[in-house]
């Protein structure tokens, strides 16, 4: 299993809430995509961290806009999607869909229907 | 990062934030700041402040791990470290009672010898206040046939420094003696000590204000007809607030002391601790330094009382030093007949060695039982850490058969060792902080080091060690066992892999019992030293006998009998006091002694057999004072008082001791060291015994009429009727009414013989603590492992249920397994004990260190609480269910 082939959790919702965005999103609309998805909090600093990974391996891009006044002259970051993370996104669905066509016909599962 | 709001405007908690901000990775940090910023004004606008601040740090807390990952994970080669680490909070998180038990046996083991360290440290291993303390020496006699410390004159000791090359100072010192401080408005008693003018000056030892002594000082008139000009003193920090105010203005002025008037030219620091010898009986809590004046060198040869130090040259070897020493006590024995006849010599101690004698021997046992009880807690903390493995047997299996190799296993076990040992160094700190706080609490009053004795960096890093140390060791068997697992991959429910553990477990039992029986055998000694000492017979009933100890100086001796009989009366006039009468020194005050040297006189005069024993000068009511009974002959009567021959009262030890069995009553003795010249005294009397220094003290004691040596201090013993505390400040009251002149001290005798037990009493109690300790770890031991047993061969005791083996069959047989566990434990402890008896030898009283009373005790103790750490795991065992087990075969 080599590094970075397959994205851990919290990579694969911070790329699907990427994903969700359509065009960009900095890390604050990351964190509220997943505050509204899950329902449960997460931690600011994981999801920024998270991004930054996620450019390193090449699976999202990065722009740093221009300041604005209202946030006292701090620039902002914001990320989008790239070809190759959206490769590794489909990937793994295709994986995961097949492990769930064979686990579908479980009892367990078939109850939550 | 501040100028992020308007100044005015709040922001989320400052110390939090600014945390995070270190921790966070540069490059993102001011993105999350920012980002956390926004949410917190959002969060606080609509849930108020306390929730967003809440929220708050809950964000910082878990921003921890992807930061520390973030930054570090790749320089700790990676994931896998990282990993570890996160999984072991994970594993502590899912298994906290195992955990929380490993950590508070660890903390336990860590947080006591670190507080014992602090003592260790704070006393033994800490250099002497002095300057250069390496060279400084305590220089005694030695005469022939005596095993007694013998003090030096002053000749004697200053002629050292000038004839031997290796020695380059001398100073010397009297006894600390009790007197009245006068001159202020309210006269009080002061600890006083003289000395050479040098002493201060070659120990190192510096005033806070004012100056320290000078030669001119020491300087006495040089015409007899003129008076002396008032000498020099320097005052202890203590005396200078208590006296004093702590008066800025008080360097220059003259007060009295014992009488005197001097000078007071200097202030001592407020941490300042003259530190000395306890054989040279100069108390660490002297208030008064004065002077010597006059040329010492030509003082009495016979007068060896003076206590000396020396500081040697340097670069002279020790036994150069020593072959110097003896060549000038040669030289001595050659020019002075009274060295001749002594055969005196001089030994020298080093100074830090001398003055932690006494203290050295409780300090180390105290250490190496607090040793042992980290010994027990390693066991222990490693059998639970065994247990927890062979619990997740199961998992480590399944993870070696995905592939984790038997390295990748036990790195994984020995991080999450290293969480423990964290987590333990961190609670082991906080209980060593109590506990040093509880020693300071506990202190005996005459452990004189003991302010510096705290947690230092040193202390703290020897903890840190300690819990890296110990975590390391007990987590090194499960992992190992884990790295074994690893090979038997096949066994993926992990029974049979486990082979080991039972055998491993089982030794740590023993080991833990044995080294329980070590620590409780030599709390049993020390228990039943105490025992003994608190039944010596006093020959006295301390819970009735009230003291009032009072100087006199300024009165000429044909004056003082006169006032020690209006102390008499006035005490007797007090409602609740019975009999009264004077003696000097008071038994066991822990202040002064007096001894005189002795021969029967039935043996030839010159003979150097002199023995050394105690004396006191008493009143002829004394006796009946104290309540010691007169076993022969009489007590003493007011004409002994008058001139004529001396007559003496011995006590039950010299009787038996001087007179060869036969009746001491008319026979007579020659005693030296009362005044000048050798007395003889007719024994007219024989009474019981009493101590004079503490419990242990079995010297003898001779008594003499009050004239034989007229004391400038004076203590009236009362025996009182009913409550002794009712009575006291009517004594004090009273006593005080005869000359207001003097301050009185009215002390109850319970008291003094309560403190001279006291550093007794402390050694034992915290050996009884540790000993607790190690026997509770113990049981958790033995429980955790009889249960284990009990759990795996749950399906051995239904069969033997099924066959008709009953309940209690089954109950008697695993408590016999842990029966035979601890007596395994308890015979190998017994020889640990034996060994360890031997080393408190020198705390003993009364009983030797194979005491049977005590190894029976101990061996009885452990076993009992091994048959109660069984019993739970046995009832279960008796619960055995027959048909499950069949139905599972």
């Amino acid at each position: 299993m080599g590094r970075g082939d397959t994205p851990g959790a919290l990579e694969q919702m911070v790329l699907l809430a990427l994903a969700g965005r359509a065009g960009e999103a900095a890390g604050r609309e990351v964190y509220e995509a997943l505050i509204a998805a899950t329902g449960h909090e997460v931690s600011v600093a994981a999801i920024h961290i998270t991004l930054s990974r996620l450019e390193e391996k090449g699976w999202a891009l990065s722009r740093t806009e221009a300041p604005e006044p209202g946030r006292g002259g701090k620039p902002r970051r914001w990320y989008r999607l790239s070809e190759e993370g959206g490769r590794v996104l489909a990937d793994l669905r295709a994986r995961m869909a097949r492990l769930w066509e064979g686990a579908s016909g479980h009892p367990h599962l078939r109850g939550d229907g | 990062m501040d100028d992020l709001q308007p100044p005015c405007q709040e922001g989320p908690p400052r110390l939090v934030r600014s945390l995070l901000g270190r921790m966070l990775p540069p490059g993102q940090r001011e993105l999350i700041l920012d980002d956390l910023n926004s949410l917190w004004q959002e969060r606080r606008a609509v849930d108020g402040r306390r929730s967003a601040d809440r929220w708050y740090r809950r964000q910082a807390l878990s921003a921890a791990w992807p930061a520390i990952h973030a930054r570090f994970g790749r320089a700790l080669n990676g994931r896998s470290v990282a990993q570890d680490l996160r999984y072991s909070v994970v594993q502590l998180r899912r298994h906290p009672g195992v955990g929380a038990l490993v950590v508070l046996t660890l903390a336990l083991g860590i947080g006591s010898t670190a507080s014992i360290f602090s003592v260790v440290r704070g006393t033994l291993l800490r250099p002497l206040p002095y300057e250069d303390p390496a060279s400084l020496v305590m220089v005694t006699a030695a005469v022939e046939g005596s095993q007694e410390i013998h003090f030096l004159s002053t000749p004697d000791a200053l002629g050292m420094a000038d004839d031997v090359a290796a020695v380059a100072e001398v100073a010397v010192l009297g006894e600390t003696t009790v007197g009245p401080l006068t001159g202020i408005d309210r006269p009080q008693h002061v600890k006083a000590n003289w000395m050479s003018w040098n002493t201060f000056s070659m120990l190192g030892v510096d005033v806070a204000r004012g100056r320290s002594f000078v030669e001119a000082d020491g300087l006495g008139s040089s015409d007899p007809n003129v008076p002396e000009s008032p000498g020099a003193a320097i005052l202890s920090h203590g005396l200078w607030v208590r006296a004093f105010g702590a008066d800025p203005e008080l360097v220059g002025r003259t007060i009295g002391v014992w009488g005197d008037d001097v000078t007071v030219v200097g202030v001592l620091p407020q941490d300042a601790a003259i530190e000395l010898p306890p054989a040279l009986n100069v108390g660490s809590d002297v208030d008064v330094w004065l002077v010597y004046r006059g040329d010492l060198r030509d003082w009495d040869r016979d007068a060896d009382w003076f206590r000396a130090l020396a500081r040697t040259t340097p670069g002279v070897s020790r036994t150069a030093l020593a072959r110097q020493v003896d060549a000038y006590a040669a030289r001595l024995r050659n020019d002075h007949p009274r060295h001749a006849l002594e055969g005196t010599r001089f030994r020298l101690t080093p100074l830090d060695q001398a003055v932690h004698d006494g203290i050295r021997g409780p300090i180390l046992a105290l250490f190496a039982a607090v040793v042992l009880v980290l010994l027990v807690a390693s066991a222990n903390a490693a059998n639970l850490l065994l247990a927890r493995g062979t619990v997740r047997s199961g998992e480590m299996a399944l993870r070696a058969a995905l592939g984790a190799g038997r390295g990748r296993l036990t790195a994984q076990l020995l991080t999450e060792s290293g969480v423990l040992a964290a987590l333990a160094t961190i609670l082991g700190v906080a209980l060593a902080r109590i506990g040093v706080d509880v020693l300071h609490r506990l202190r005996p009053p005459d452990l004189v080091s003991f302010d510096t004795v705290r947690l230092d960096p040193v202390v703290l890093l020897f903890a840190v060690v300690l819990g890296v140390l110990t975590t390391l060791a007990a987590g090194t068997l499960p992992a190992l066992q884990a790295g074994r697992l690893a090979d038997t991959a096949s066994s993926v429910r992990g029974r049979r892999g486990a082979g080991m553990v039972p055998r491993a477990r089982e030794t740590l039992v023993v080991l833990q019992v044995a080294l329980s029986v070590m620590l409780l055998g030599g709390t049993a000694l020390l228990v039943r030293t105490f025992g003994e000492l608190q039944a010596v017979p006093l020959g006295f009933d301390p819970d009735r006998i009230l003291t009032a100890t009072a100087t006199q100086t300024l009165r000429p001796p044909p004056e003082r009998q006169a006032y020690e009989r209006e102390l008499v009366r006035a005490a007797l006039s007090i409602p609740g006091v019975e009999r009264a009468g004077i003696v000097f020194p008071l038994p066991m005050n822990g202040v002064y002694e007096r001894t005189a040297e002795y021969v029967p006189d039935a043996m030839a005069a010159g003979s150097t057999a002199w023995r050394r024993i105690y004396y006191r000068t008493v009143s002829e009511e004394y006796f009946g004072a104290m309540g010691l009974e007169i076993l022969q002959g009489r007590g003493f009567q007011p004409e002994d008082e008058l001139e004529g021959q001396l007559v003496v009262v011995v006590d039950r030890q010299l009787a038996s001791q001087a007179f060869d069995g036969g009746d001491p009553v008319g026979r007579t003795v020659r005693v030296s060291g009362i005044g000048w010249d050798t007395v003889r005294a007719r024994v007219v009397g024989v009474v019981e015994w009493t101590p004079q220094r503490d419990h242990r003290d079995a010297r003898p004691t001779a008594y003499f009429p009050r004239r034989a040596y007229l004391s400038h201090e004076v203590s009236l013993v009362a025996r009182v009727r009913g409550d002794a505390g009712i009575v006291t400040s009517a004594l004090a009251e009273g006593i005080r009414a005869v000359d207001r002149r003097f301050p009185v001290d009215v002390t109850p005798m319970s008291r003094y013989v309560g403190d001279r037990l006291a550093r007794a009493r402390f050694v034992m109690v915290l050996m009884q603590t540790f000993a607790a300790v190690a026997l509770a770890l113990t049981a958790i031991g033995l429980y955790g492992v009889l249960s284990y047993t009990v759990r795996q061969r749950s399906r051995e005791m239904g069969v033997r249920r099924a066959l008709g083996e009953s309940r209690g069959d089954l109950t008697a047989r695993v408590v016999g397994s842990g029966l035979a566990l601890a007596a395994a434990g308890v015979g190998l402890g017994t020889v640990g004990a034996l060994a360890a008896g031997s080393g408190l030898r020198s705390q003993l009283y009364g009983i030797e260190p194979w005491d049977p009373v005590s190894a029976g005790w101990t061996a009885g103790t452990v076993l009992v609480v091994a048959a109660l750490a069984s019993l739970i795991p046995a009832l279960r065992a008796g619960c055995a269910d027959p048909m499950r087990a069949l139905r599972e075969e």
